[in-house]
């Protein structure tokens, strides 16, 4: 009797390609896991060891919650850039959505892209009605992010886990859908 | 919702082996914040690291197609440890079956029950030429298992290139080829 890994949805936009994690994915986490200007805000450069804790619970976060970490991958060569979440594991403020980008794939609005289209899925799909983002003070690209999304900073440096971070808010279901179409 | 296929699960005399859920969280917790327990395996955890390794061990199986099971007990269902093929990214080169148990269950033979079936799950469905385990010196409670087992210390090595460690074989059973 052998596994099969979940099905998870496969969600696509105009650039992009968000699906789940695979093990051909590892170099490219390790890289940007390994960056530390992108792991600036998000607990520092990982090891490639510790990269490979990083893959594994991404994609078991899937089997733990039934939502989890999209790979953020090119739509034409399918390459990883980043990742997307879905993520609302014990202790957490609320249910959120996060997102990491390598570094060269920064600054071209994809971020944006694919937290829209997670957005969406979960406030269609997994029947969300709010979504939170955990965002450190000083991240700007992050805040800007989150601002294009229409999210507004909500608390600021609330104690989770083992750190401090601001709480931005996501639009409801109803406003997200009324911009996304102006902006789809 | 997404549908989950669920992980093949083993069966002992006294347990079933099985794939994790969220709420296995409060038993892994008790595991690794246990200073005792956690002596030979990587220090204690706090709340937020268990919940990590909680994904860790699901999304081995995501990765690799095999990995630890949760340990649930046949009598109540109760979350007593993990245990089984583990093979991260810079541990070594060869894949061990790693396992772990909660205080509270230690000294009824339950570690080495689990054990076994998972190395004849290693080698008769994973089809590892070896199956061995990697263990600290000092750590009697797990040489005691290897040993119940039948297996042999088949020198040494380095996990992560830092954890001194021994290596320990355990026998093909009986019949499998």
């Amino acid at each position: 009797m052998s596994y099969v890994p979940a099905n998870i949805p496969v969600l696509e936009t105009e650039r992009l390609r968000l699906r789940g994690f695979k093990r051909r994915d590892f170099d490219a986490v390790a890289a940007y896991k390994g960056d530390p200007e992108v792991m600036r805000f998000t607990g520092g450069a990982e090891t490639r060891p510790a990269a490979w804790k990083s893959l594994a619970a991404m994609a078991g976060s899937w089997d733990l919650n039934g939502y989890g970490y999209f790979c953020v991958a090119d739509k034409q060569s399918d390459e990883c850039l980043g990742h997307c979440s879905l993520f609302y594991p014990v202790d957490w403020p609320g249910q959120e959505i996060g997102y990491t980008l390598a570094r060269p794939a920064q600054g071209k609005g994809y971020a944006v892209e694919a937290s829209r289209a997670a957005l969406r899925f979960a406030y269609t799909e997994l029947g969300w009605e709010t979504a939170i983002s955990v965002i450190d003070r000083d991240n700007a690209a992050s805040q800007s992010v989150a601002r294009k999304l229409g999210a507004t900073l909500e608390q600021e440096n609330v104690p989770i886990w083992n750190f401090h971070a601001d709480i931005w808010r996501h639009l409801p279901p109803k406003s997200f859908f009324a911009s996304d179409e102006v902006t789809a | 919702m997404i549908a989950v296929p669920s992980i093949p699960t083993l069966e002992t005399e006294r347990m079933v082996l099985r794939g994790w859920r969220e709420d296995d969280l409060d038993a892994l917790v008790d595991l690794f914040g246990d200073a005792d327990v956690c002596r030979f395996i990587g220090g204690t955890k706090d709340r937020a690291a268990t919940w990590r390794q909680l994904a860790d061990y699901a999304g081995h199986w995501m990765l690799k197609g095999y990995g630890p099971y949760a340990l649930s007990l046949k009598e109540n269902g109760e979350l007593i440890g993990y245990c089984g093929p583990w093979d991260p990214v810079g541990k070594h080169e060869e894949p061990e079956i790693t396992y772990g148990l909660r205080a509270a269950f230690h000294r009824k033979g339950l570690m080495s029950e689990a054990v076994r079936a998972c190395v004849a799950y290693a080698y008769e469905t994973l089809k590892w030429p070896s199956v061995l385990s990697f263990i600290d010196k000092d750590n009697a409670a797990s040489l005691g298992v290897v040993s119940k087992l039948g297996a042999r210390h088949d020198g040494d090595a380095h996990l992560y290139g830092v954890v001194p460690v021994q290596i320990w074989r355990y026998p093909r059973p009986v019949g499998v080829v």
